[in-house]
């Protein structure tokens, strides 16, 4: 067997091979390719709260269209639905019979969930105290409508209960629902039991929801608008975006790409044969990513857009630059031109490479499925491709079109002078816009659209949902023990709240208290006869006769003596799902949430929230600013980022320094790349874009990509015009594919695209701009 | 002059005629009722005193309480109560803010149907919005407009409100009656002088 058969059966094999691989792959379109991997332990609890917490449960269901009766009773059917649907742990929409079961479930309790319960408020001063309250409140006009009933409540606990519940003011209602604050729209709260993060079962929840609510519509004969928002349901529509644009972005890059060799080349067999490295690279690439991370992030394909255009340029070479003795053309073009296009592929690979230890799942991946891509691309294009190319294979002579290019783009003292202007004109731009120059919110990097993020914050704020921005998270080994803390931090919590730092906060405990805690409250109740007692001595004086307590007297006996409350008991109640909401399994026993609410004005001092509990409270609990810790995470990847790509570009010098052994040659090479890099980052600041994360790895690629230009007008060229005009055409593809990124609405590929499109335009045109000596040897 | 007999019988008729009118309230007296409407709402501002006493199942004997009333148009109404102890039931729109024991609460009305029905009731009442009053109880109306006398049903059936009198001579208002469903009671006497 020649050499170049085992050459295309080796080739073959690999490719089978690679396309098992990507069709048994997993593919994932969510968000959590840019939420990174966390090292230390409260970063990892705040990505989990970010991935799988309550917050990320929470669905925010909104009705309008339609007149307000018929929005209440397609609430009332939509509630009906979703409660004997599993999916939903919880189900709200302020229906009255919710209510109605809640405050008898509190009534029902009263005495074992109300922190008021104590030794002294059931002494004879106490119970006097108490009781003439009750009477101060009946007595005043409009009482008799509010004071709780002297029969069964005389101490009003019912009334101290809803006061250490009611933190949260509650949404306004109309028709019997919850409406939005304008009353235009009734307002479900709804919570899946799948987190946040698993987009599929989000997914379903949210189609579920839909299908509900046309079955309402077309029963009741309505006509009204649906409208959604949540973690799941931006997940969801971040995916379905993700794959439209990258179907999309693929199509219609390829296609360009296609038009303008179609146009340069003149045959149909010399288009198909330039797939072939890039189809090779891209099979490679996918399932090299789907070997080694076991799933495949969209948004990875996405970005496999670019390798169409870095992939094809070797095929380019190849083509365009072995015009010249059609027989011996391709196996003179690889001793000539390999080892610089070997140079320039070694290159990307180091500036790829740079990637792979990027703690964002979606980085690494790019940086794996290129690297293996180009060198899958530039290997085919070496040892298959030309073995491919028929006898007298030739594409049309690009001569002419490199030596008009080169008369334009001739070395010259004023081109220099004006690239000297421009690096001035950059660097004092950089410079000027040095405050606003980095992005630092992750928000950059979400590919959540603005309309979709304000109608959020609108419903959110419509029905009081906590944010979920500001937490003290306690962990503790068992359920009982979170309890316990949680109650621990609950008073510190109280304190700060009575002094008006804190607007509030929720709790597991409030409603379902430790066992420990019931008992101290059941033991502070007095037996009957006692409490008979000192009913008739506090009694002494106030019109009220004994006899009419005997059902207080009966009902503190019950609580005194009944069994403890526990989760079972809440059932059938919306506190159950607050309490497993609050109150979660996690690694190593059980994490109690809180959720902070701020006052009326401004933002909660959290340092002041973990001095107080530092202090005071003996229990492991960390306070959580989801969002500013959240940013603060994004701030140390974007200082990675940059830490890498500077590491990748450190990696490029010290290969070039080796391959081209002249410092000087290898000044020629970096610096017109330096200038495109500069150029660039000055262009976008000028235009008021924030860099982000992407931006930097764009700036990685265009460095890693413009270095193959370069490399070829450092070295002398036998056909200065042919090799200008494979560059150009190379350079058009690769501005092509990139380009076609920078108008995508997902913001990860659209600041790549924005930035290595233009840069590597730029890299080219400084390259030929600053080539060492004016191309005199080109003819015409 | 007339015989004694012949008295009796025209009094009675008289107050078969009264009778009449008092319970037709769709007939003659809608426009009186209407015209105290237009009465109550000349008036801007208004300030008066009230005692009030509160009967209940249980209690030996009624609970009292003094304070004041103040209304302001279109929609303020303060309740403040100085006795037996100090608290304010303050209405703004739909805001409502009670204060006591050294506490203030903001409540949205809406989320108080039970204390908002009386707080609702009297201020449209002082406001003098017949059809707000007539979107939520079933109003029956008793006398002349110097002389009358509103009942409040609301049309909602789980009220804790049974029915709100009032009383009174046009504009002045002497006195309001709260039923609770319960039987619990509020009488409040109004005036710069209370009456017994």
């Amino acid at each position: 067997m020649s050499a170049r058969a085992i050459g295309l059966w080796v080739w073959a094999g690999l490719l089978v091979l690679a396309a098992l691989c990507v069709s048994q792959a997993r593919y994932a379109a969510d968000l959590s390719a840019f939420l990174p991997r966390a090292p230390s332990a409260s970063e990892r609890l705040l990505v989990e709260q970010l991935r799988n917490g309550i917050a990320s449960r929470l669905l925010i269901v909104a009705i309008g269209g339609a007149e307000a009766n018929e929005r209440a009773r397609l609430s009332r059917a939509l509630a009906q639905a979703l409660r004997a649907d599993r999916r939903f742990s919880v189900v709200q929409n302020g229906s009255r019979a919710a209510l109605q079961r809640d405050a008898e479930f509190l009534f029902a309790h009263r005495y074992r969930l109300s922190p008021a319960v104590t030794r002294e408020q059931f002494s004879v001063a106490g119970l006097r105290a108490a009781i003439g309250r009750t009477l101060g409140l009946l007595a005043a006009p409009g009482g008799v409508l509010a004071a709780p009933s002297l029969a069964n409540d005389p101490t009003g606990e019912m009334l101290a209960l809803l006061d250490s519940i009611a933190h949260t003011p509650p949404p306004r209602r109309a028709d019997g629902v919850w409406v939005s604050r304008d009353g235009r729209e009734a307002l479900l709260l709804v919570r899946t039991r799948a987190a946040g993060s698993d987009t599929d079962a989000q997914a379903a929840a949210i189609g579920a929801v839909r299908a509900a609510f046309e079955h309402a519509e077309a029963h009741l004969h309505a006509h009204a608008t649906l409208q959604m928002t949540g973690p799941g349901v931006f997940a969801v529509a971040a995916r379905a975006r993700i794959k439209r644009e990258v179907m999309r972005l693929s199509l219609l890059s390829g296609a360009l790409i296609l038009i303008l060799l179609a146009f340069a080349y003149r045959s149909i067999a010399a288009l198909a044969l330039a797939l072939v490295p890039v189809a090779s690279g891209a099979l490679a690439g996918v399932a090299a990513v789907a070997l080694r991370f076991g799933v495949v992030q969209g948004v990875t394909l996405g970005f496999g857009v670019t390798l169409i255009g870095e992939a094809v340029d070797y095929s380019i070479y190849l083509f365009v630059q072995s015009r010249t003795a059609a027989s011996t053309a391709p196996a003179d073009w690889l001793r000539r031109a390999w080892p610089t296009v070997r140079l320039g592929m070694l290159t990307s690979v180091c500036g790829f490479a740079a990637l792979l230890p990027s703690a964002f799942p979606g980085l690494a991946q790019l940086g794996w499925y290129s690297l293996t891509g180009v060198l899958a691309a530039g290997l085919v294009t070496r040892f298959v491709l030309p073995h491919l190319l028929p006898r007298r294979f030739a594409v049309r002579d690009l001569r002419a079109v490199g030596a008009a290019a080169a008369r334009l783009l001739r070395p010259s003292r004023p081109a220099h002078g004006l690239l000297l202007l421009l690096a001035l004109g950059s660097a004092l731009v950089l410079y000027s816009h040095r405050e606003t120059l980095w992005n630092h919110r992750l928000s950059a990097l979400s590919p959540v659209p603005r309309a979709a993020a304000r109608l959020d914050t609108r419903l959110r704020a419509a029905l009081g949902a906590p944010d979920g921005r500001d937490l003290v998270v306690i962990s503790a080994p068992s359920r009982q023990a979170a309890l316990r803390a949680a109650e621990r931090v609950g008073t510190v919590l109280d304190g700060l709240v009575a002094r008006g730092m804190l607007g509030g906060y929720q709790s597991p405990a409030t409603y379902l208290p430790s066992r420990a805690l019931q008992r101290r409250r059941a033991h502070a109740l007095p037996a009957p006869a006692v409490l008979r007692r000192r009913l008739a001595a506090a009694l002494r004086g106030l019109p009220v006769s004994p006899a009419v307590l005997a059902p207080f007297v009966r009902a503190v006996e019950r609580a005194r003596q009944g069994p403890p409350l526990t989760r079972a008991g809440l059932t059938g109640t919306s506190f159950a799902a607050a309490v497993d909401g609050l109150l979660v399994p996690a690694a190593g026993g059980w994490d109690a949430l809180l959720p902070l609410r701020r006052t009326g004005s401004g933002r909660i001092d959290l340092a002041a929230v973990r001095a107080a509990l530092a202090q005071h409270a003996r229990a492991h609990a960390t306070v959580l600013d989801l969002k500013r810790q959240a940013d603060a995470l994004y701030r140390t990847y974007l200082d990675e980022a940059i830490r890498l790509a500077l590491g990748g570009l450190a990696a490029i010098a010290v290969l070039l320094a080796v391959a081209l052994r002249s410092p000087l040659r290898m000044l020629r090479v970096v610096l017109p790349l330096a200038l495109a890099v500069l150029t660039v980052s000055a262009g976008l600041a000028a235009l008021g874009v924030a860099l982000t994360l992407l931006h930097v790895i764009g700036m990685l690629l265009i460095v890693a990509v413009g270095s193959n230009y370069a490399l070829f007008f450092a070295r002398r060229s036998l056909e200065p015009a042919l090799t200008l005009a494979s560059l150009l055409l190379a350079n058009a593809a690769t501005v092509l594919g990139f380009g076609v990124l920078a108008f995508s609405s997902v913001p990860v590929l659209r600041d790549l695209g924005q930035t290595v499109a233009p840069g590597a335009a730029l890299a080219l045109l400084f390259a030929a701009l600053l080539a060492h000596a004016p191309s005199a040897d080109a003819p015409g | 002059m007339t015989s004694g007999p012949r008295a009796n019988l025209l009094a009675t008729l008289a107050g078969v005629a009264l009778a009449l009118s008092g319970s037709c309230a769709h007939a003659g007296t809608r426009p009186a009722f209407e015209r105290l409407m237009g009465l109550l709402a000349a008036r801007q501002r208004g300030s008066v005193t009230f005692t009030a006493r509160t009967y209940a199942a249980g209690l030996t004997r009624p609970l009292q309480s003094a304070g004041i009333l103040r209304y302001r148009a279109p929609d303020h109404l303060e309740q403040l109560t100085r006795e037996p102890a100090r608290s304010a039931l303050i209405l703004d729109g739909e805001r409502l803010t009670v204060r006591r024991d050294g506490r203030t609460r903001h409540l949205n009305l809406r989320d108080y149907p039970d204390i908002a029905v009386y707080v609702a009731a009297l201020r449209d009442t002082l406001g003098g919005r017949g059809a707000q009053l007539q979107r939520h109880f079933a109003i029956g109306w008793h006398g002349t407009l110097a002389h009358w006398q509103l009942t409040l049903r609301p049309l909602q059936h789980r009220a804790r409100v049974r029915r709100i009198r009032l009383t009174g001579a046009a504009a002045d208002i002497h006195s309001i009656e709260i039923l609770a469903a319960d039987g619990a009671r509020t009488v409040m006497r109004l005036g710069p002088t209370p009456a017994t």
